[in-house]
């Protein structure tokens, strides 16, 4: 980003309402920004806060962000209309390591489809044989299937009441299609219990995993501690949000992180 | 081991003159194991610890600016009695001593916390200079009275060694650091902070949610200098020197002035490679009493002054 200035301006070219708690930000940017798949960026409106979201797509000036309204920050970033502005500093982290051998199972729970999407898209593009699993509680919950569909991205659904696609959860769905076919990586974004899941089963497996997190980030910049995940002391803004599952095990993954104030409570999600 | 690099600070011995300042790096007990395992971590500071829980201020919370950062963090901490029981994990097989940070708002927040703190803590560092929480910090250290009567407080409540962290902030900041060695503060960490603010130009507002911030990182250093050098001739007590050191130039510059220790802060984010900061630093404060001729890293301190 220019280091003249501390965020890039950004103006609602249109609002998607993806669900009634999800809606989906296309933004032209004022200038280019290059990010790698899975970094994300700080996104702020003056007065409204600030919040990290991983892209949904991003091509040359254009920029998605898909937001599920959570709290006040995030409900009013999703609500924005055309025209209004957002300003975003980045890109920080790691993003999804795309480049080990193999074949790519790509597993994105809720808002995860979305922001899953630009590594979808950077895989195929480069003829790596790559299927993706979305999925939600029901058919009204789905996120972003009819941008994937525009896009042409061939993708498969599981919904947990089977009103579209495969009736049952995502690490149910892994299962049913792992035992079909043979992947060396996986990755997944989505509910923290999840991908906790989806970890266990493919250490079990042998396949590489990768996991983005969500923890509370403030910085953004490796300085405040806030995002820690204990007891390994990684921060995910800068160490992160990509791990691998089979390092992160065993840890506070799945099981706690850290509120506002820095207290230890359990993931609910 | 560098038998070279130990340090006494108020009866705490150090290892090396290195130490984490306190808030960097947040407060996860995690981290200060990891940090502690550092050879050429002298010490660790914690997070500043308050009598109650705060969640701190609404994002944005810190801006980057390549030569330090500014922010207005609003001292987020779990409150002290959650801390030290994290602590409590932390403080067994500890081989450094841990600095316990805390920031009372009066003499009776402070007498609790201490005695509640104490059996976790291997000394204290007093926050009597948050720049941006109001009847903490600043608003605390700039009342004479009230510091004084904290600082009275927790002399009174622990046989450990106390700091006292001065603000930049003040006209008089002599006479607040003399202010807290005669209420009972064995040495003085300086500085905290400088008051400061950024502008988005595009957004055309303040950046920080709370609009004023405190500026840490390398455009600080030159005043953390001249604090120090000013300190060292003007109060009997030990001084930490914290701000903006980078390298080992940096932290010898602060010990030449007047410095027992020094405190990295900024430099453990802005630097490529972490933590490995502390061993570049500490790597090159050896090179440089080597190449000087010293043998020790205590016969450098405030060497700027007798040579003047
Ligand atoms: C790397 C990363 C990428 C993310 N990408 C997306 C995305 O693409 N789409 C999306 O909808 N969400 C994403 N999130 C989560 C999103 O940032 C939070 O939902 C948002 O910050 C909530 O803010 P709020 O003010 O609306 O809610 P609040 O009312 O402040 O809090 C609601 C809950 O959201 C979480 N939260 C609050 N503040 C933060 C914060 N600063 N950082 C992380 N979590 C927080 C907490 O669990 C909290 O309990 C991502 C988070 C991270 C860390
Ligand atoms: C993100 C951040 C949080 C901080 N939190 C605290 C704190 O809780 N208590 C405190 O006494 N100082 C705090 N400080 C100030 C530092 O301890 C230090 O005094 C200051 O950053 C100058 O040192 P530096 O230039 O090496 O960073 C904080 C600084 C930063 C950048
Ligand atoms: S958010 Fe501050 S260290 Fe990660």
């Amino acid at each position: 980003m220019n280091a003249s200035h501390y965020y890039l301006e950004a103006t609602v070219a249109s609002n998607i309402s993806e669900t009634s708690r999800v809606n989906t930000l296309v933004l032209r940017l004022s200038e280019e920004l290059k990010i790698a798949p899975g970094q994300f960026l700080m996104v702020w409106r003056p007065g409204d806060g600030e919040i990290p979201i991983t892209p949904s797509l991003t091509m040359g000036e254009t920029l998605c962000l898909t937001i599920e309204k959570v709290g006040f920050t995030s409900s009013r970033l999703a609500s924005l209309k055309p025209g209004e502005k957002v300003f975003l500093r980045g890109p920080y982290g790691n993003g999804f390591n795309l480049s080990l051998p193999g074949r790519y199972l790509l597993i994105g729970g809720g808002t995860g489809a979305a922001s899953l999407t630009p590594s979808y898209l950077s895989l195929v593009r480069r003829g790596v044989e790559t299927l993706f699993l979305v999925g939600a509680r029901n058919r009204e919950s789905l996120v972003y299937v009819r941008r994937l569909r525009e896009l042409g991205a061939g993708f498969q659904v599981a919904t947990d009441d089977g009103s579209e696609g495969f009736k049952g959860t995502l690490p149910e769905f892994f299962m049913e299609v792992s035992s079909r076919n043979r992947f060396e990586n996986v990755l997944t974004i989505g509910p923290e219990r999840m991908m906790v899941k989806i970890a266990e089963k493919c250490v079990e497996q042998g396949v590489s995993c990768q996991v983005s997190l969500v923890r509370i980030v403030r910085c953004g910049l490796g300085v405040c501690g806030s995002c820690v995940l204990d007891p390994l002391g990684l921060r995910v803004c800068v160490d992160g949000p990509v791990f691998h599952g089979e390092k992160i095990l065993g840890s506070d993954f799945g099981r706690f992180m850290r509120d506002e104030a820095g207290r230890r409570v359990e993931v609910v999600q | 081991m560098h038998p070279g690099m130990e340090v006494e600070v108020a009866g705490l011995v150090l290892r090396s003159p290195l130490m984490v300042a306190s808030g960097v790096l947040g407060s996860s007990p995690s981290l200060i194991r990891i940090i502690a395992t550092n050879p050429d971590v002298g010490a660790v500071v914690t997070k500043t610890v308050t009598y109650l829980p705060r969640t701190g201020y609404e994002n944005p919370t810190v801006v980057d600016l390549g030569y330090g950062f500014l922010n207005a963090m609003g001292l987020p901490n779990p409150g002290y009695s959650e801390y030290r029981f994290e602590l409590g994990s932390v403080k067994k097989g500890l081989e450094i001593p841990l600095i316990v940070s805390i920031g009372p708002s009066d003499e009776d927040e402070a007498e609790e916390m201490v005695e509640e703190l104490d059996s976790v803590a291997d000394g204290f560092e007093v926050n009597l200079s948050c720049p941006h929480v109001e009847n903490l910090g600043v608003e605390v250290g700039s009342d004479a009275s009230k510091a004084s009567g904290i600082v009275k407080a927790v002399r009174g409540s622990t046989g450990k060694p106390v700091l006292a962290k001065i603000s930049p902030n003040v006209t008089d900041f002599v006479a607040n650091a003399r202010n807290a060695v005669e209420a009972g503060a064995d040495a003085i960490t300086a500085i905290n902070t400088v008051r400061g603010m950024a502008i988005d130009v595009n957004a055309m507002r303040p950046v920080l949610s709370n609009v004023y911030g405190g500026l840490s990182g390398k455009a600080i250093h030159p005043v953390a200098v001249r604090i120090v050098f000013e300190l060292y001739e003007k109060i009997k007590a030990p001084i930490v020197g914290c701000g903006g050191v980078y390298d080992w130039r940096d932290a010898v510059e602060l010990i030449l002035a007047g410095a027992t220790a020094v405190q990295i802060g900024s430099a453990i984010a802005h630097s490529q490679t972490g933590l490995k900061v502390f061993n570049e630093i500490g790597e090159g404060v050896r090179r440089y009493l080597a190449l000087k001729g010293f043998s020790s890293v205590k016969q450098i301190i405030g060497l700027a002054h007798s040579e003047r």
